[in-house]
């Protein structure tokens, strides 16, 4: 065992095991680490009078509150609101597409999506709550969700060259977006019951999810199948609808800071 | 100064008579209970709650901010801004779910947004420079690093893994949750943070070696 295993060890066990200890009895580095950060914190302790005062002023506010509802009934809001919502886009639009796509690629893009719109629900219903366990790290989750849609529009649909691509791009993304801005509304209100400590992180998720209903009708709608025009007009909703998720979510944190400075 | 039935865990976990592991897991496991029975009572107005959760949190995450690279007076205005935030949004914690990480999770959000609002007074100020004191030769060699000045030298998502770790006693599973993180990422940092730490050590050695034969 070396300094690199024991540096290892100690990010993962509270106790060290028998070889690591070895190592460390004989290495003088490794011992002035374990012993700095096995060291007894120097006790400098806030003041009773401090502590009095804010516990006081908690107890003079304090109402009975009601906790949260479980994870899972936030769960099924943000699912059947996104299902609710891709249904009330398709009943205005209709399901061209699946009468020109393969069953493989109705299947798989659908899957995809499914796949993503419940990790991301799943992920916000967590983001809600303070302290909340992540599987995968909601920073990275948007971008992750985006590269699995492009990856398998590539691998599912045929890149050809199209005469109007800018013009077609442009009208699905005009249909796309107002179905995804109309999306996060309901999202927003069932977010608005918890806390949200990362605005912009939650705002780009509830984009992106938001967004994939507007992608999801299209992908049902949308008679096109060239993979360049999925990428750019279905996904590029969804892109769209998170990058102003982020902003907005950004600029809320800023104004949220900027009230809280002048108080 | 705690109502009857609280055990602070933090306290208790830095208790240096701790005789073995498993008295310690113990502690903790019966500090945890405590702890999530106050914030429950806390939800249902009880009035000693607040104080019982303040006296038992408040040393260690004043710690938390203190080795955040906080001065004494900025760590204390922040722990009345955690608590005056806890009050606002207690109704986000689930009962029979961890305390600590939902509390560490808010705290280290006031402290984010305590960070960047001193950094914009900082810019409309004439900041007057302290010169840190010079320790006598050989003091620091004998005393060592206190963990403070130790993990003053790593980067702040490094150092804030760390202080949870060590200061706050939060385990892998705790910190990531606090931290909105997957507990590999932690593993990760905290081993990157260690490796860092024992180079720092060996730095700060050969240079005082270096030093005491001049």
């Amino acid at each position: 065992m070396n300094c690199k295993d024991v540096a290892r060890t100690l990010s993962e066990q509270a106790q060290l095991p028998l070889q690591a200890e070895d190592h460390v009895k004989s290495c003088q580095y490794c011992q002035e680490l374990v012993r700095s950060l096995d060291s007894p914190v120097p006790a400098d302790p806030p003041s009773p009078a401090t502590l009095r005062q804010i516990a006081e002023g908690m107890a003079s506010h304090l109402r009975p509150v009601r906790p949260l509802a479980p994870a899972r009934y936030f769960l099924g809001a943000f699912l059947s609101i996104f299902v609710s919502m891709v249904a009330v886009g398709l009943h205005r639009t209709g399901t061209f597409t699946i009468t020109v796509q393969t069953p493989l690629q109705t299947a798989a893009i659908l899957i995809a999506l499914a796949i993503g719109a419940g990790v991301l629900a799943y992920s916000l219903v967590q983001q809600m709550v303070p302290g909340g366990r992540h599987r995968i790290a909601p920073s990275l989750l948007p971008v992750g969700i985006t590269m699995l849609l492009a990856i398998a529009t590539a691998a599912l649909f045929q890149f050809q060259q199209e005469p109007n691509f800018w013009r077609d791009a442009w009208g699905c993304i005009r249909g796309g977006t107002p179905i995804g801005v109309l999306a996060a509304v309901p999202f927003w209100l069932v977010l608005r019951r918890g806390t949200i400590l990362s605005p912009g992180m939650t705002g780009a998720a509830t984009g992106l999810l938001a967004g994939l209903v507007g992608t999801s009708v299209l992908e049902l709608q949308c008679p096109n199948l060239h993979a360049s025009h999925i990428l750019v007009s279905h996904i590029g909703v969804a892109i769209l609808c998170a990058l102003a998720g982020l902003v907005i979510g950004k600029t809320a944190e800023m104004i949220g800071r900027r009230s809280d400075l002048l108080q | 100064m705690f109502p009857q039935g609280v055990t602070p865990r933090v306290t208790a976990a830095n208790t240096p008579q701790m005789e073995s592991g498993l008295q310690e897991d113990v502690v903790r496991q019966q500090s945890f209970v405590d702890l999530d029975r106050w914030m429950e009572r806390y939800q249902q107005a009880d009035p000693d709650a607040p104080t019982a959760l303040v006296g038992a949190l408040s040393p260690a995450l004043l710690r938390f901010f203190k080795s955040q690279v906080a001065t004494r007076e900025q760590a204390d205005d922040l722990l009345q801004q955690t608590w005056l935030r806890i009050h606002r949004v207690r109704h986000t914690y689930r009962p029979g779910e961890p305390v600590l990480p939902w509390i560490y999770a808010i705290a280290r959000r006031v402290r984010v947004d305590g960070y960047r609002r001193t950094r914009r007074i900082g810019l409309h100020e004439i900041a007057m420079e302290v010169l840190p004191e010079r320790p006598m030769p050989g003091e620091a060699r004998n005393a060592g690093p206190t963990f403070d000045t130790l993990v003053a030298g790593l980067p702040e998502g490094q150092r804030e893994v760390v202080a949870m770790l060590k200061v706050g006693g939060l385990t892998l599973e705790e910190v990531a949750r606090a931290t909105s993180s997957t507990v590999g990422a932690v593993k990760q940092k905290a081993h990157r943070a260690y490796e860092r730490l024992r180079i720092l050590l060996q730095v700060q050695a050969e240079e005082q070696a270096g030093g005491a034969t001049q």
